[in-house]
């Protein structure tokens, strides 16, 4: 058994008596209990860079990506909520789609791409709350194109029989989605995991890649797709459509994946709070830089230069509440350059706005930070 | 080392029948009257059934091989009671032993999985580095058993329970070097409230998981019997937390609240 207690703020540092009693079932005869549990008061103190922080979020924040212009900021929940803000940190809209965490602005930033799945039963009837395993016949799902400027949904890229959709990458030029696809076939068991390359103009399929991935990314050149899963991290021949290389690798959990901006490293952290930085010719590992024990990283950006790369980090145990970092890696000296403090919880999204001196954050704590990273703000330490 | 205490309070009335008290399980003589010749180093993890904790019933794993003493006898050399792999790979291995007797009462589906424990499903640092000084690989290991409940035993519930121990808020379940040291779970005893969880923190300000089970304390961490509760706790009744969390100042009094657990996980 288990529930959220909510933790008065004015409670101190030290160890909480729960006494645990259970009255409402006589017939067990369950004795009572007392345990003690520590109390942890966070003392997080904002970094100078923090511009804003941006809150309306019911939910943590899975996702956050900059409109081309850099005015415009989009945000999603797992859950299924999605937000559009200007910058200067008003919501323009709140949309529902459906489960999902990826968010794609399609060229020219006048349209916004959102992944969504759910499961459904034997009768074709969504499922939603809690259902059990055995009750899902299937999944669907698909990729909503929303119009940034009614907030309506504009199109919608599915397959005739619908799959689900997690992860999506855009390729630079903007023609091609690459959307992580799952679902069921009829009387199978398992789950089919794939990658389907959508042409967004013509809204068609045009490649399925018989890869599956936790998480993708496309080179700069839009020629390959890096990929992570159970296998490692390869890279994907995409007109080819097979693996081209893999990187130097032992089976690891990489769970965001970047491209520099000159296209020769491939930037990937890992559960255990690490990121590599791999060289893209060779597929050899170029630099380890690790994090502190019990962190874990969730996800990294390069800024536009490739001057920085910036890595988010929280504690590797979900149910430990603790402050989030944002360390900003200079990836050709491997030095750290700045850590950011305002986060509570798990830094789970980051993305940096087009020229560079913004970079927002999107956080377990359900909100989105932003951060000025303008020369003179970021060189204090 | 700070170590979250569990204190069990058995001052509500034991299920048991003419006064007979729960037994003092640190009393329990960990010894083996007889063991077979090991090609590993053993591993030991001493079960104990019923409100007195009378019947004991060695586990040893010898690598690939579990050493149970189903008749609970203290030999463990006997017919029918070494027990090969039913699964395994690189991170477990499972042993399905099935039943094992307790005088008229049998057990069954007992089930001993070694798991390697990742930093991430532990994590709390110290446990993690206890679990590490075991030397070797960090394994830890779940017990999950159907105990047939005793004719003594009066309460309106089903006649055989759900148990697994495979940690708690003292840690996770690890077998022992030597008898001596072995972990002892008590299955069948009287049943109380206890941490799930050695992860289990508040954080002020937050909202804060706190997970809890319903079954019996054992010795060391790990060995809280907990019972599984479909078919035995009813959907619909609530346990609650009492909950006095420290003031921020030794001059002000505890804040105090209380919360009524109605999740399942």
């Amino acid at each position: 058994m288990d529930d959220l207690v909510q933790v008065p703020e004015t409670v101190g540092k030290g160890m909480a008596r729960v006494e645990l009693s259970f009255d409402a079932w006589k017939d067990g005869r369950v004795a009572p209990a007392t345990v003690e549990v520590p109390v942890a008061v966070l003392d997080v103190k904002d970094s100078p860079q923090l511009r804003a922080t941006l809150q309306g979020h019911d939910d943590p924040v899975a996702k956050v990506v900059f409109a081309p212009d850099g005015k415009m900021l989009a945000s999603r929940t797992y859950q299924g909520e999605m937000k559009l803000w200007n910058v200067a940190s008003s919501v323009q809209f709140t949309y529902r789609s459906g489960n999902g965490s990826a968010l794609v602005f399609l060229t020219g930033g006048r349209t916004l791409a959102s992944s969504w799945y759910e499961p459904f039963d034997k009768d074709g009837k969504t499922l939603t709350g809690r259902y059990k395993a055995e009750e899902v016949k299937g999944y669907r799902g698909g990729i909503k194109l929303w119009d940034v400027e009614t907030g309506k949904v504009r199109g919608v890229l599915q397959r005739q029989s619908p799959r689900g959709v997690t992860d999506m990458a855009m390729s630079p030029d903007g023609k091609v989605l690459a959307a992580e696809e799952f679902w069921r076939e009829k009387d199978d068991k398992n789950i089919k995991r794939g990658i389907a390359l959508w042409d967004v103009v013509a809204g068609k399929v045009i490649r399925d890649l018989k890869v599956m991935a936790y998480t993708m990314a496309f080179s700069p050149d839009g020629k390959t797709l890096a990929v992570s899963n159970s296998e490692g991290v390869n890279l994907w021949d995409v007109a080819a459509n097979r693996e081209r290389g893999k990187l130097a690798a032992e089976k690891m959990s990489v769970v965001a994946l970047a491209f520099a901006p000159d296209g020769k490293t491939l930037a990937g952290c890992d559960l255990q709070a690490t990121v590599h930085l791999w060289d893209v010719s060779s597929g050899e590992v170029k630099a380890r830089m690790r994090h502190r024990e019990g962190q874990m990283t969730s996800c990294l950006a390069f800024s536009p230069d490739g001057k920085t790369l910036a890595v988010g980090i929280g504690p590797r145990n979900s149910q430990v509440i603790e402050p989030g970092e944002i360390v900003l890696w200079d990836p050709a000296t491997r030095e750290k350059r700045l850590t950011l403090h305002g986060h509570i919880g798990n830094v789970q999204s980051l993305g940096f706005s087009a020229d560079g001196t913004l970079l927002a954050s999107g956080g377990a704590d359900k909100t989105i930070k932003l951060w000025d990273l303008t020369s003179r703000s970021a060189s204090k330490r | 080392m700070m170590r979250t205490r569990v204190a069990l309070a058995f001052a509500a009335a034991l299920w048991a029948a003419g006064g007979l008290g729960a037994a003092d399980l640190h009393k329990i003589e960990r010894t083996i009257a007889k063991e077979p010749a090991y090609k590993n180093k053993p591993k030991y993890c001493l079960l104990v059934f019923g409100l007195e904790a009378k019947t004991h019933v060695w586990l040893v794993q010898d690598g690939d091989v579990l050493y149970v003493d189903r008749n609970a006898n203290g030999d463990l050399t006997e017919k029918d009671e070494r027990v090969s792999l039913k699964q395994n790979n690189a991170n477990f291995r499972n042993f399905e032993v099935g039943d094992i007797h307790d005088g008229s009462l049998t057990h069954t589906e007992l089930n001993v999985t070694q798991m390697l424990a990742t930093s991430e499903v532990v994590g709390n640092e110290q446990e993690w580095q206890r679990i590490k000084r075991q030397g070797g690989e960090p394994w830890m290991w779940w017990v999950r058993v159907t105990a047939e409940r005793p004719a003594e035993d009066k309460r309106p519930l089903p006649k055989r329970i759900k148990y697994v121990a495979n940690g708690d808020g003292l840690g996770m379940l690890l077998f022992a070097d030597q008898p001596a040291d072995a972990p002892i779970v008590h299955f069948n005893g009287p049943w109380s409230m206890g941490l799930q969880d050695r992860k289990q923190r508040f954080t002020a300000g937050h909202k804060s998981q706190l997970q809890i089970g319903v079954g019996t304390q054992g010795v060391g961490a790990g060995t809280f019997s907990f019972v599984l509760y479909p078919d035995t706790i009813p959907a619909d009744a609530y346990p609650v937390a009492e909950i006095a969390f420290p003031p921020k100042s030794e001059s002000e009094k505890p804040i105090r609240r209380k919360y009524v657990l109605k999740e399942r996980c």
